[in-house]
């Protein structure tokens, strides 16, 4: 009786279990909601599970393919790499993120016919369905935006968000998860809401142990997002980013993957449960080693929970998570884990080694079936999870179950580049392998190549410079500039651990000094084809600086000489702004400023000639992307009024213009961060020229300025971009890192960012780098000036003036007195003195007051900025003498300079070879809002004391300018300069 | 242009003109050429207008077009039609040609008259000047184009039954041209 009842009962509850499971999706259909959570890939199913479709990456397709039978197959062409797709609930649109393009593309999945390309901020990344709102939210990565696109191609809503969003991911309860790669964080949205509030941002945690081995440091490269089946947790793979100790590769970058608790209103990471290497994630091999895994890519759940399979890009592997083993949270702890932290009871139980495909990074999964999307071997391989069981195994079941890309628009060779970049597998090749023990990949840590991310590595740096101010590659022999290959098989060994620097498993033991036959022959080829991926257009086409050009033919890389139009042209209506330029140093810092080309040529003697190519894209870019030679001749150091372009101009010849002309900084249309080094992309062939505007004819010429001026709107917008105000414009050359080490040399905007002068939030405080360097009138800056930037044209309010006023008041002065004036104008608009005596001690403080930046900042190793001290006693004798010159221009030894000293390696100071600098020996520079106090020990004498101190500046050292004037005989002697004075008695 | 004005027009002219003198004669003649060209530059100035924001590649050469019509049409071809028409337009006092049937013409040339003048003064400001973000240039940048619309509207009322456009539109200028003719009859 007893048991017929129980057995009723049992059926009611599964009959009403039953039914709360079938009626509860319909629920969530009337209500809009989702039922299941989702996330973006690069591979998604069709709703009918008849077809996959996967964006291609840098293959550049998108394919449709039947999984009953892979031939049934269409790809269509749509960009230069394509990152994730996305099907509407209705499955009547298909959304693809073009990364590279600025573009995401609207399809019809049965067709995959093109319906919309719709035009985005730069690196669009993830894409995801909402069907609550019925439209695609998609990631702008370097834009830090976050867009949604409606069926119909229109951008509904746009809002700002942290730095770097990548993956996307949307909850049963409609919430947005944004992963944001570079800053280790996740942001939640509100879908419900119009506005789309910011729920909550979790940053993850920063973990850092003594012992460098230790799993540590900040979580970056974070990307796809897996939600548990019941929505209860997100789960995100990324990397540990360990910088602040010297290179090493098994202790630099670690593998994770963390967990997140989503329950509404209390979202938070549960730290404990990371898994991390040697901890949950520690499958020992055959040879009793901890199976190490590099680039956590793409993360699924199984249907039923109980299992994560997450894809390893770099090692290639498959890692199985196991969560069926999980215990309760409220679960009683046994007396033997009691005082051990909990680590959520999940454990990665497989290590799939390897999977058969290069780089695998989408997943899917299906049932039983994973499909593994393999990004460098463009292909698909299918899986078989092997069930539910915590024994069971996952197992390869068809590899390659379809090509995802008929033809490859790279060559074998740079294919095999582009995979070794990505690639950390050991395995793969034995004997010369990209990596040491699967633990790193180059992009382990240049996500993507080399682009703006690059920024957060210098930021990531945490060591102390004095101890080590290299955040990237040390040892390289050439900076990577004119002997790559070797450099790149020394970095392989001394940052990877590959190339047999790690020779457990095999590896020969490379010397990348050795000559090229005595190398294994897949060495050399693995460096060449690396460079080959190195150098393509949007990675670092010229290899030492980030300066790059748009061309049509992804293979050019140089310009033709006439395409660079002569500033001559542009003063027929700007001729102020011309008279200005072409006097400045902006237009003279090329082969005219002796000082540059003795260095320029200093460079190429100890890195070779390729190393020029670092220097010339900020000093003189025409010429690097124009290809020419440096001649080492040219000077137009005394040239008033810019005679030698005007005369070149008026004979039809082509003469590019020194340093940066009009149309190199009008004509950059995208710019990134990296942190300096000419990060500009220049378009010379999209701008939006008239008809004839520069014919040769002096006729046609005429009439195409006459349409110039007829509709001049198109003209200005051509040549101007909303970023020309940004800081960081400027940021790009006047930051500099010595290519390949990282350091970094020059930050005068780290100094300007960290100032009360960078206050945004107040306009009438802040103060820019034009605010202060392109005015007309140094006594008015913080003040509007107006003035005409058109011949006959408005006043502008405010004119943006374009002398480039700076602190090299002497070449300047060469050929204009006037801009000299200026400039030695805003040097004492920098700095007061102030002095005291106490007990026989002379206390000089040097206040920055009107320098955004550190005195002196840029080139901050040559500058000379000094206080000269002479204290004469009630006689008139001088007692006491500091920083005075002798009759040669030398300083005493003892002199107090305010200065930097770069060291390299050793300790030893690097004087000329600063792109060397390793380590700062000193750094006596007065920082912005700061002040500096020297303290003068004086002797015993009668009062009172007459002490006159000086504050004195001097463009380049006594020894820099002998130097130079061996290779340049007349060149003048560069004045010491007093920017201010004191002179007070003291009784003694 | 009627037959009976070119025939007074042909009549002022003094014997033994210059070869130039006859040229420009000849010229004034051709109203097609004239009533052409002025829809030429109606039509490829008007797109120039930033509210319809065409694709650059279209915008410079409608730009180009019209400025090298302007430059050289408008002087060969309108100018002269225009110069030797300006008799027909005054009233009657003082012009013993002028023929009192044509009052709606002379009103419309009148005006067309006034708008040209608007139209090719500031557009010889912007060919020489340009419109370099001043009010000066701003003014006729905007008059340039403000009065090219009432010109081509004005043209094609007051050149209705000459016009070039009837090659065209055929039959629905035989409509116009029916209703128009029956207007000119009412004015008489």
């Amino acid at each position: 009786m007893i048991d017929r009842f129980s057995n009723a009962m049992r059926a009611v509850v599964l009959g009403l279990a039953a039914l709360s499971v079938t009626t509860l999706p319909s629920q969530a259909a009337q209500t809009g909601d989702t039922a299941k959570p989702i996330s973006s890939s690069s591979i998604v199913q069709s709703a009918d599970k008849q077809f996959l479709f996967t964006a291609n990456f840098d293959g550049g397709s998108l394919t449709r393919t039947a999984i009953a039978d892979p031939k049934l197959q269409q790809e269509v062409s749509l960009g230069r790499d394509l990152r994730r797709v996305a099907l509407s609930d209705d499955g009547s649109v298909l959304a693809v993120t073009s990364y590279l393009d600025k573009q995401v593309l609207l399809l019809d999945p049965d067709s995959l016919e093109l319906q919309q390309r719709v035009a985005t901020g730069r690196r669009p990344f993830a894409v995801i369905y909402d069907g609550h709102n019925r439209w695609f939210w998609v990631t702008e990565f370097e834009e830090a935006k976050l867009i949604a696109i409606d069926h119909d191609g229109a951008i509904v809503k746009q809002l700002e968000t942290a730095e770097t969003p990548r993956g996307l991911a949307i909850t049963a309860d409609q919430r947005l998860l944004v992963t944001h790669a570079m800053t280790g964080q996740l942001s939640i949205y509100d879908l419900k809401a119009e506005s789309l509030p910011l729920l909550k941002r979790i940053d993850l945690a920063v973990k850092q142990d003594p012992d460098q081995f230790v799993s540590q440091g900040l979580p970056r490269l974070l990307d796809d997002i897996a939600i548990s089946p019941d929505g209860s947790e997100a789960w995100l793979p990324h990397v540990l980013w360990n910088f602040d100790h010297p290179f090493q590769f098994q202790s630099t970058v670690f593998p994770a993957v963390s967990v997140i608790d989503l329950t509404p209103g209390a979202e938070q990471e549960r730290i404990d449960n990371r898994k991390e290497l040697f901890r949950q994630i520690n499958i020992i091999d055959n040879a009793n080693r901890t199976r190490i895994v590099s680039n956590p890519a793409d993360a699924e759940f199984s249907a039923d929970g109980k299992k994560l399979f997450v894809t390893l890009a770099a090692s290639e592997d498959l890692m199985v998570v196991d969560l069926s083993r999980r215990a309760k949270k409220n679960k009683k702890r046994s007396k033997r884990r009691k005082g051990k932290q909990s680590q959520g009871g999940a454990q990665v139980t497989q290590i799939l080694r390897h999977l058969p495909g290069d780089n695998p990074r989408g997943l899917l999964v299906d049932e039983r079936t994973l499909y593994v999307q393999n990004a460098m071997s463009q292909d698909v391989t299918s899986l078989d999870a092997g069930g539910s069981s915590s024994f069971a195994r996952v197992k390869l079941d068809t590899h390659p179950l379809f090509r995802t890309v008929a033809k490859d628009p790279y060559d074998r060779n740079l294919r095999n580049g582009t995979r070794l970049f990505h690639s950390a597998n050991t395995s793969e090749s034995p004997q010369t392998p990209i990596a040491g023990d699967f633990w790193m990949s180059c992009s382990s840590c240049h996500l993507d190549g080399f682009n703006f991310t690059n920024r957060f590595l210098v930021e990531g740096h945490f060591q102390d410079k004095k101890d080590n101010a290299v955040s990237g590659h040390a040892n390289l022999k050439t900076m990577l500039a004119s002997a790559t290959e070797s450099d790149l098989m020394r970095l392989i060994r001394d940052t990877q651990g590959g190339l047999g620097h790690d020779d457990r498993d095999g590896a020969i033991d490379i010397d990348p000094d050795a000559k090229a036959d005595d190398l294994p022959e897949q060495a050399v080829l693995m460096a060449k084809q690396l460079k080959r991926f190195i150098m393509r257009p949007h990675n670092l086409p010229y290899l030492s600086t980030w300066l790059r050009v748009n061309f049509d033919n992804p293979n050019r890389k140089l310009v033709h000489p006439k395409e660079w139009t002569s500033s001559v042209a542009c003063s027929r209506c700007h001729s102020d702004l011309f008279d200005q330029w072409v006097d400045s140093n902006h237009r003279l810092m090329g082969e005219s400023n002796p000082y540059y080309r003795v260095m320029e040529d200093v460079a190429a003697a100890a890195e070779g000639e390729g190393f020029r190519r670092w220097c010339v894209a900020c000093h003189s870019p025409q010429r690097l992307t124009a290809g020419l030679p440096f001649r080492g001749e040219e000077n137009h150091m005394f040239e008033k009024g810019g005679t030698s372009i005007k005369l070149a101009y008026e004979q039809g010849k082509t003469d590019l213009d020194e340093g940066t002309g009009c149309l190199f900084c009008h004509r950059i249309t995208e710019m990134e961060d990296p942190g300096g080094n000419a990060p500009y992309t220049v378009d010379l062939k999209n701008r939006e020229q008239y008809v004839f505007e520069e014919s040769s004819i002096e006729a046609a010429r005429w009439l195409g300025d006459k349409q110039i001026n007829a509709k001049p709107e198109v003209h200005a917008e051509s040549y101007l971009q909303p970023f020309y105000k940004d800081e960081r414009y400027c940021k790009g050359c006047h930051n500099e890192f010595a290519p390949g080490s990282g350091a970094l040399i020059v930050d005068t905007w780290g100094e300007w960012a960290e100032s009360s002068f960078n206050n945004p939030d107040d306009p009438s405080k802040h103060r820019g780098c034009i605010d202060c360097h392109l005015v007309g009138d140094i006594s008015k800056i913080g003040q509007k000036q107006p003035g005409l930037a058109t011949d006959g044209g408005a006043i502008q309010e405010n004119l943006v003036t374009h002398q480039f006023t700076g602190a090299n008041h002497h070449l300047v002065g060469l050929r204009n007195k006037e801009q000299e004036r200026m400039s030695l104008e805003l040097l004492r608009t920098s700095a007061e003195i102030e002095q005291q005596l106490v007990d026989g001690v002379l206390e000089v403080v040097v206040h920055n007051r009107g320098a955004g930046h550190a005195l002196p900042t840029g080139v901050a190793d040559f500058r000379q900025f000094w206080l000269e001290v002479r204290v004469s006693d009630a006689e008139g004798n001088e007692i006491y003498r500091s920083g005075v010159a002798d009759d040669k221009g030398n300083l005493p030894d003892d002199s107090r300079l305010f200065m930097k000293v770069f060291g390299d390696a050793e300790g030893n100071p690097v004087k000329l070879h600063f792109w060397r600098f390793e380590k700062m020996l000193s750094d006596t520079r007065i920082p912005a809002d700061g002040s500096r106090t020297e303290r003068f020990e004086l002797p015993d004498a009668k009062g009172p004391l007459t002490i006159r101190t000086r504050l004195l500046y001097r463009i380049y050292p006594q020894w820099v300018t002998d130097a130079v004037r061996q290779k340049v005989p007349d060149l003048p002697e560069p004045p010491i300069v007093e920017l201010n004075r004191l002179e007070e008695r003291f009784d003694g | 242009m009627s037959h009976t004005a070119v025939e007074a027009t042909l009549s002022d002219t003094p014997s033994g003109q210059s070869l130039i003198k006859q040229y420009w004669l000849k010229l004034a003649y051709h109203h097609r050429l004239a009533e052409s060209t002025l829809y030429l530059l109606f039509a490829t100035g008007l797109p120039l207008w930033n509210i319809f924001s065409l694709p650059w590649v279209g915008e410079r050469t409608l730009l180009f077009v019209h400025v090298l019509a302007g430059l050289i049409l408008f002087p060969l071809a309108v100018v002269p039609f225009w110069l030797s028409h300006r008799r027909l337009l005054g009233t009657a006092n003082g012009n013993p040609r002028h023929n009192p049937r044509k009052k709606k013409l002379r009103k419309t040339g009148q005006v067309i008259e006034i708008l040209l003048l608007l139209s090719t003064l500031s557009g010889v400001y912007l060919l020489l000047l340009g419109n370099r973000g001043e009010w000066l240039g701003w003014v006729n940048h905007y008059t340039h184009l403000i009065t090219a619309i009432p010109i081509a509207l004005l043209l094609f009322v007051h050149a209705l039954r000459w016009s070039v456009l009837r090659s065209l539109f055929g039959p629905l200028f035989s409509l116009f041209s029916t209703s128009s003719k029956s207007l000119f009859n009412k004015s008489n």
